[in-house]
């Protein structure tokens, strides 16, 4: 009978997969993500497109404020960062994009080494007071370095071209940005089950411990900066090509608090549950968008715009008050349940 | 099936599919369906309710009196709740799911930049009349029109009305502005209208977007013997400034931009904002002496509940005027109603009156800006309310 899957071996403990049920439920999703484009509509792709972009950013994030415990709201900065890189690049340089995606993503490491320093004696609400003001601070930079950013005009990025092929599409374009979360999910997995990962863990459980065990915290909590910093990076140069345009307003605070909703509402520490979380949050705004335009005629009333608002943000309180673990949480719990029934533990 | 017959169904098949390539996007034999990206849901829906709420009023009004060539029309609105991301994504639910013919709400200045590459790429016929900025229309984007002057233009004419009509020549003139390309723009009218008038201009100060207090810009004010103040605020900094002038009792002429004539910023600004000016290219709600004001809210009056009544602003007005303009462009095309003959219609336009909402509208080959004319208002806090003050000011 079966009662559960064991790792027997530090090998199984950290392999990718753990069991073949793992490798056949992933191998289904590589050829529906595969497959998608070809059934959903052109606007819904674009919807999962913004989605994956948000997905690549939140991972980042997920890194260091799940795994490692160091709380930021300084993700739209870097996704800032990121996006203007890659835009003036394009734009004002005629960089390809292969350039421009890793510069962007380089660009908001260095960024992220800088703000990481404070990093090394603030914690908590401390340190999220810190980051909140680097977004602030980048916002300013942008404005007033008008003559490399354009100021507040913003920046027009041409079509993504890839060695001479053009993304003309969401549909073409999907496929690149989908390599690079593909990318960005192995990366974050392999962090977590290697050395570093056991470090960030350690540091976030306790890291005067972490110190005492021999983990040299200071080199580790920038090194989670500036991997967090390069994945929103990547993530803003992304959205740089996919809406074609950046200015200050896109990148918002705003951004950065739902950023942490979504690793909250996923599951902190998992890279699974920032997925789910990216998913949930912006899939329940479409929903209520197609819900009260369905209900409330060509606009909807008044009213019901404001229920809208309302009913987003009490679906995410209810959901950080009632399951602090996360979408990932309820998704164990009934796990467990399936496996080890009819026991219970 | 001999020859004859696969002739004729060849014959047959092409006609469909030609029939199919010539339909246009959003057009069927009895309805037009229309698109509109507007903020509608956090601080900015102040704009985008009211003005959305003035196309649903056309959409009523263009339905009830029959249609357009017989064709009702349907707008659906998109909420994009200010991001530009979000406005693009909207434009495209727009296209791909609505199937829209044309756009007639675009939102803020950044929102429509970031759909400008789709409305060029897929030449969707679009009318700004919310947000005017230089770069919307140079250069032209041949299918996209813009309604109204721009805030350089409206604050030059703005100073010309003072010094002409209420003869503030030797005065002291300031300017606080927001470090933004709006404040860039409202700084433009301000030097144009100190050189053109040859005023004397002691004060210049830039304020960081978002800020709350204006404590230290009034005291410079007050240290230079400030008497006109003009105001590169967007909307609550209006009301800042001139509460923070009541404090340090300064006697200040005030000017604002379109975005002072707005009720709530009257109300914020408490009993200081009594008397103040804002120049605008439309009247305010209550000028209803001007006809095409009168008609509006006379059909909003219809068509509105009391909740939505309560919404409407100038963006109202702005959003209303767009619907004329847009309706007698698809109007002159007859039953062949095709986005390249709105285009034309468009451009077509020559001194094109919106029963005075706006001054004339006129467009030409490589001119997509209708800058119309500038109208003064002054508040009356009292009756919580503006009057027009000025006569059109034609914009050269």
């Amino acid at each position: 009978m079966r009662t559960g899957v064991i790792q027997e071996s530090y090998g199984e403990l950290i392999s990718l997969f753990r069991n073949p049920t793992q490798i056949y439920w992933t191998w289904a999703l590589v050829i529906a993500s595969l497959a998608a484009p070809l059934v959903l509509s052109p606007h819904v792709t674009s919807l999962v497109n913004g989605m994956m972009i948000a997905a690549v950013g939140v991972i980042g994030l997920n890194l260091l404020t799940g795994t490692t415990g160091l709380i930021s709201f300084g993700q739209a900065g870097f996704l800032a960062v990121g996006g203007y890189t890659a835009a003036i690049l394009a734009a004002d340089y005629g960089m390809p994009l292969w350039v421009c995606l890793p510069a962007g993503g380089l660009m908001a490491a260095a960024f992220g080494l800088l703000v990481g320093i404070p990093s090394l004696r603030l914690k908590g609400l401390y340190l999220a007071i810190t980051t909140l003001a680097f977004t602030i601070i980048i916002t300013h930079i942008i404005l007033s370095a008008e003559s490399i950013t354009h100021g507040s005009s913003g920046v027009s990025t041409p079509k993504p071209a890839l060695f001479g092929f053009e993304f003309a599409t969401d549909k073409s374009f999907y496929y690149l940005i989908l390599a690079i979360l593909t990318l960005a999910v192995f990366g974050s997995v392999n962090i977590k089950r290697s050395r570093i990962g056991r470090a960030f863990l350690a540091i976030r459980e306790q890291d005067i411990a972490a110190r005492a065990m021999g983990v040299p915290v200071a080199r580790y909590k920038l090194y989670a900066f500036v991997v967090s910093s390069f994945y929103a990076g990547v993530a803003g140069a992304l959205m740089a090509y996919h809406i074609r345009f950046v200015n200050v307003d896109s990148f918002s605070l705003v951004i950065s608090i739902e950023a942490v909703s979504m690793i909250i509402v996923g599951g902190l520490g998992s890279t699974a549950g920032a997925l789910i979380g990216v998913v949930f949050v912006l899939g329940l705004a479409e929903i209520l968008n197609y819900v009260f335009s369905s209900l409330g005629g060509s606009m909807g009333s008044m009213s019901a715009l404001e229920l809208k608002g309302f009913i987003y943000g009490l679906t995410i309180v209810v959901f950080l008050r009632l399951e602090p673990d996360g979408l990932m949480g309820i998704y164990r719990e009934y796990k467990n349940r399936w496996v080890n029934w009819p026991f219970r533990y | 099936m001999n020859w004859f017959m696969k002739g004729a169904i060849s014959a047959a098949l092409l006609a469909v599919g030609a029939g199919a390539a010539m339909a246009e996007p959003g057009v069927t034999d009895d309805k037009i369906v229309l698109g509109a990206v507007d903020p509608l849901t956090g601080p900015p829906s102040l704009l985008g309710k009211a003005h959305s709420l003035a196309l649903k009023v056309w959409q009523e009004d263009v339905n009830a009196r029959g249609g357009i060539n017989g064709r009702q029309i349907e707008i659906v609105f998109v909420d994009d709740g200010y991001v530009p991301a979000r406005s693009l994504q909207g434009l495209k639910k727009l296209v791909e799911v609505d199937d829209i013919f044309g756009l007639v709400g675009t939102s803020g200045s950044s929102q429509l930049a970031a759909m400008m590459p789709l409305i060029e790429e897929l030449g969707i016929p679009a009318l700004n009349n919310m947000a005017v900025n230089s770069h919307h229309f140079n250069p032209p984007l041949e299918t996209l029109f813009v309604v109204g002057p721009t805030y350089c233009q409206e604050i030059s004419s703005g100073m010309t009305y003072l010094v002409e009509e209420l003869g503030l020549q030797d005065e002291k003139y300031a300017l606080v502005y927001q470090d933004d390309e709006y404040g860039d723009d409202v700084r433009c009218g301000y030097l144009k209208g100190v050189e053109d008038n040859d005023l004397n201009n002691v004060l210049e100060l830039d304020f960081k977007r978002g800020q709350k207090d204006f404590s230290a810009e009034m005291l410079k004010a007050r240290a230079k013997g400030v008497t006109v103040l003009v105001s590169g605020g967007v909307v609550a900094e209006h009301a800042t400034l001139l509460k923070e002038a009541t404090k340090n009792r300064m006697e200040i002429v005030f000017l604002g931009t379109h975005a002072a004539h707005l009720l709530p910023v009257q109300a914020l600004a408490g009993s200081s904002g009594d008397g103040y000016y804002a120049a605008d290219y439309v009247p305010a709600l209550s000028s209803v002496e001007v006809p095409g004001v009168g008609k509006f809210m006379e059909l909003a009056e219809k068509y509105l509940s009391e909740e939505e009544f309560g919404a409407l602003n100038r963006y109202s007005l702005a959003g209303y005027s767009g619907g004329l303009i847009f309706e007698h462009a698809m109007e002159q095309c007859g039953a062949e109603l095709t986005r390249t003959c709105v285009v034309d219609n468009l451009e077509a336009l020559d001194g094109f009156e919106t029963g005075g909402i706006l001054g004339p509208v006129t467009y030409g080959e490589g001119n997509r800006h209708a800058p119309t004319a500038v109208i003064v208002l002054k508040s009356n806090s009292a009756d919580k309310s503006f009057e027009i003050v000025s006569d059109r000011i034609e914009i050269e």
